[in-house]
């Protein structure tokens, strides 16, 4: 049976143009471009050390001042914005598209399956996030490859839960069953019927689940466990700054403020996003 | 009676995922590389004086016999000595504990002071001005990396206007809570910010039920209805939402006692890893763990009491 | 029927949703009136502005909901402009409403005893004597041991028993009128049965008006002395109970009677209205019931019909009344019995 898809033209629904989901865009969008094109927003190198410019305030010449070791903090702040989208988006993907993969699997097909599904979550449940990612730093070692593998490890259990949750609920509707009273294949029944369906809280979580693995990226860097010296990561360069906050204010402020945008970014997308699905279920 | 029962339940339910969490962090722990006999007698220490540790610390039996005595060690409350304190590991848990906790407290009691009733006023007064501003807010400042908040303040506070200590726990009462201001403020701050949107969507929810029309159709005055009626059950889904941010609160500890120089068991993870000292790391670990685990418990016995639906 | 002062007269009631996309024109000109110890039932399908109305009557509609024009005249004063102090006055003491279903129009997690407590909010009585007065309305309603039953909570009640409860809570100030918007839709067979008969009694005992609102044409013969048929957001028809089933004249209240199974028509095809409930956002100009009634034609579309009296009490929103005219009831009265009310 061949199906045929017809594309109407519709107008856009109301809700996706929402300005604050265009500003959401715009700032991603604006991110990527520099993340792509940093050397279009500043002359300057990032690891190029000057100590006869150390600690300089903010002026024309260097918009978010100097750090200790002479180097422009704005040009660190551009070159990172690479490294922490990178952390953001791939430390989300990676668990967004297993955690779905199992979490429709156990969902759907139930027993033994989803009893060990259920307990793993219950175990990942019990421990704070942050201390997770911490104790596998701790086995792995430093370095930025290591915060990945953490992240990955960590991040699926969350999608896992979500669309389980979903799926149960979808797998009971009515047009399921007419489904497999079809004789549709289980594999196809999941791709084409379920998936579409319990997707869309996925993606919402994924908008504030990039925020957060920016975030964590960003504390390990603090911390000293993630992004190792000299590489400008807006999280290291906050912790480089932490010594100097007194009378070096810049080189913590300006990263965390630019990190907070990016952030704003994300959430705006996301809860237009959502707003979106809810009023079309309804 | 029926409270009894969920109480046992729960805690029943409970038991086998911290067994299950023991073995993860077992496996966890032995998956770090080197010797841990060597790293406790150093580079310089003989082989035959490693070997001899290794015996004593039962590093040569199988992995279950090892497990099985790890476990023994959880459940009489032996948690090994620190490599680098050299002490009872238990002991320093027992010293620190009560700081993070203290700190997890404040940091619950802000948050719900700060978000409860912003949240609430924007439910009620939806979409005016106010409503938005909040709403604003709370979208900043959820992006905001808590780090980066707790040193803003610090700058602020502590070197610009110098009311309050830039960390470390001091020695008297008074200077403990001192010194917690600002740490639980930035917690506060990051908690408040998610707990304001799921307050608001509730109080939107709860106006337009049916049992708050029903109320008002009795002729009681509409601060009555809001007190008896929103408030009320805007305030049994809160305590859940608070819940789920209280493992998040623990997991923050470790960022704020760095910055904060607190002395509880946030730093002393962090510490603890950079001094490969895994005996403390494995402790922390499972026990970060554990209170998660009660105060989830704790929290939905609280819960079981505001929310008769539960009990019966 | 009594020639004193109506209790309750609305006056040509609109109530509009108005939203970005839309107005919804829920309801579109309303007007009755109900007298002391009346029973006015109130049918239509699902849609057709019957809740709203009632709603409205103690200004309780829901945003983005208003009442854009009209009157509610209680006692002489306007519901629709009186102040808030005064409509609390008249809410739960002199008005009260039950909604259809009491899951939802409960407070899941408050005892019954103190949901019963805030309906003596018009009363001067003592904790004690609120109290006494609670376990005595719910023995009333036919709730057994209400003593154990008051500190429960909605869950632990059964259907029947959650709705006798919210009569229960209705009546504690003794109101007047009040106003039953489908209460016994969400129940079952048996259970509506009972309901039915406890507000009947309960309106001897107590001496009050009902509006009731429902889709169930049973239950209208029951308990109405005066019945509204209500479509597209206004009343096509409205008469004495028995002259309704006796005598119907609008289209839609003939063809309402028509889908009623009846035992008579065994073995033949269920009669349904054709056609689709109307869109009260976007209502076609002229009658609102022509697209899907027999007897329409031209002129039907073109301006919408007027309510007329077109016999004592009797009144009806048609062009076509010659086609109606001899409509056959449900049921045959001899003349004479016909003004017996």
């Amino acid at each position: 049976m061949r199906e045929r898809i017809y594309m109407k033209h519709r107008p856009l629904p109301p809700a996706l143009v929402a300005p604050s989901m265009i500003v959401g865009i715009l700032i991603i969008a604006f991110a990527f471009f520099v993340a792509f094109f940093p050397q279009l927003f500043t002359r300057f190198d990032p690891l190029a050390v000057n100590t006869k410019a150390r600690m300089l305030s903010p002026s024309a010449e260097h918009p978010f001042g100097t750090d200790n070791y002479g180097r422009d903090v704005f040009s660190r702040v551009v070159y990172g914005t690479a490294i922490d989208l990178k952390i953001g988006i791939f430390g989300m993907l990676i668990p967004l598209i297993t955690g779905t993969i199992i979490g429709l699997v156990a969902g759907y097909y139930g027993g033994v399956l989803d009893s060990i599904l259920m307990r793993i979550i219950d175990i990942f449940m019990a421990f704070p996030f942050t201390i997770l990612v911490i104790a596998i730093m701790t086995i792995l070692g430093p370095g930025i490859q290591n915060v990945f593998i953490a992240l990955w490890f960590v991040g699926w259990v969350d999608y896992a839960k979500l669309v389980r949750g979903d799926t149960l609920t979808v797998k009971n509707s009515e047009y399921i069953q007419a489904a497999k009273v079809a004789g549709f294949s289980d594999k196809r029944i999941l791709l084409r019927h379920i998936m579409p369906n319990v997707i869309s809280s996925s993606i919402v979580f994924a908008t504030s689940d990039v925020v957060l693995c920016m975030l964590t990226g960003a504390s390990m860097s603090f911390l000293g466990l993630g992004v190792q010296l000299p590489t400008p990561e807006w999280g290291a360069i906050m912790n480089e700054g932490r010594a100097y906050i007194s009378y070096g204010w810049w080189i913590t402020f300006f990263p965390g403020l630019v990190m907070a945008i990016t952030g704003i970014g994300f959430s705006l997308v996301g809860d237009s996003f959502a707003d979106l699905i809810r009023t079309k279920r309804v | 009676m029926n409270q009894l029962n969920y109480i046992i339940k729960r805690i029943l339910q409970i038991i086998p995922v911290l067994f299950l969490t023991t073995i993860l962090i077992f496996v966890m722990i032995h998956l770090i590389p080197g010797d841990p006999a060597r790293l406790m007698l150093g580079e310089k220490a003989t082989e035959s004086a490693v070997a001899a540790l290794r015996e004593k610390l039962g590093l040569n039996r199988s992995l279950t016999a090892q497990y099985f005595q790890y476990l023994k060690g959880l459940l009489t409350f032996d948690l090994g000595t620190s490599l680098t304190y050299q002490r009872p590991v238990a002991q320093m848990l027992k010293e620190r504990i009560p700081v993070t906790l203290s700190l997890t407290l404040m940091s619950t009691i802000l948050s719900l002071l700060i978000s409860f009733p912003l949240g609430y006023l924007a439910g009620i007064h939806k979409d005016k001005p106010g409503d938005h501003v909040v709403r604003g807010s709370a979208l900043v400042a959820i992006a905001m990396p808590s780090f980066w908040v707790a040193l803003l303040l610090m700058l602020l506070f502590s070197v610009k206007l110098r009311w309050l200590p830039a960390g470390g726990w001091g020695t008297t009462v008074w200077d403990h809570i001192r010194g917690l201001i600002l740490p639980s403020l930035t917690q506060a701050i990051a908690t408040s910010a998610i707990l304001i949107r799921n307050i608001r969507n509730s109080v939107v929810e709860i106006s337009v039920m049916d049992y708050v029309d029903f109320a008002r159709s009795k002729g009681i005055s509409e601060k009555e209805v809001r007190d008896h009626h929103i408030l009320r059950n805007t305030l049994i889904s809160t305590v859940t939402l608070l819940s789920m941010r209280v493992a998040y609160m623990l997991g923050g500890s470790v960022i704020l006692e760095t910055i904060y120089a607190l002395p509880g068991i946030g730093k002393l993870m962090v510490d603890s890893i950079f001094g490969r000292d895994y005996v403390v790391v494995q402790a922390l670990v499972f026990l970060f763990a554990f209170l998660v685990l009660v105060i989830n418990l704790l929290t939905d016995i609280l819960y079981s009491i505001l929310d008769p639906r539960v009990r019966f | 029927m009594s020639m004193e002062e109506p209790l309750l007269e609305v006056k040509d009631l609109r109530v509009q949703f108005v939203t970005k996309r839309e107005t919804v024109k829920a309801v579109d000109g309303v007007s009755f009136f109900i007298g002391r110890h009346e029973t006015l039932g109130i049918v239509g399908e699902s849609g057709c502005g019957k809740s709203q109305t009632c709603r409205a009557i103690l200004r309780l509609i829901k945003k983005p909901g208003k009442i854009v024009g009209g009157q509610i005249l209680y006692q002489g004063n306007d519901i629709v402009t009186m102040p808030e102090t005064e409509l609390r006055n008249i809410r739960g003491k002199e008005i009260s409403i039950i909604f259809q279903e009491p899951m939802t129009s409960l407070n899941p997690v408050i005892s019954i005893r103190k949901q019963m407590r805030e309906a003596f909010c018009h009363t001067s009585m003592t904790e004690a004597e609120k109290y006494q007065a609670s376990l005595k309305m719910l023995r009333l309603v036919g709730i057994p041991s209400p003593e154990e039953r008051i500190n429960g909570y909605v869950h632990q009640f059964s259907g029947g028993m959650r709705q006798r409860a919210m009569i229960a809570i209705a009546l504690c100030s003794r109101p007047k009128l009040l106003i039953a918007d489908e209460p016994t839709t969400a129940l079952d067979v048996t259970i509506q049965d009972q309901v039915i008969k406890l507000l009947g009694n309960l309106k001897q005992e107590l001496g009050m008006s009902i509006i009731l609102v429902t889709h169930d044409l049973g239950v209208v013969a029951e308990m109405c002395d005066k019945v509204a048929v209500m479509y597209a957001g206004m009343i096509v028809e409205m008469t004495d109970v028995v002259t309704l089933f006796a005598h119907p004249r609008h289209p839609y209240t003939y063809a309402l009677m028509g889908s009623v199974p009846d035992q008579r028509k065994v073995g033949s095809d269920l009669e349904v209205i054709q056609g689709n409930p109307p869109n009260l956002a976007d209502l076609p100009a002229g009658c609102p019931f022509a697209p899907r009634c027999r007897y329409a034609d031209g002129a039907c579309s073109q301006s919408r019909p007027e309510l007329k009296e077109i016999s004592q009490g009797h009144l009806v929103r048609c062009h076509h009344l010659d086609r109606t005219a001899s409509f056959a009831g449900i049921i045959t009265v001899p003349e004479e019995a016909s003004d017996a009310t």
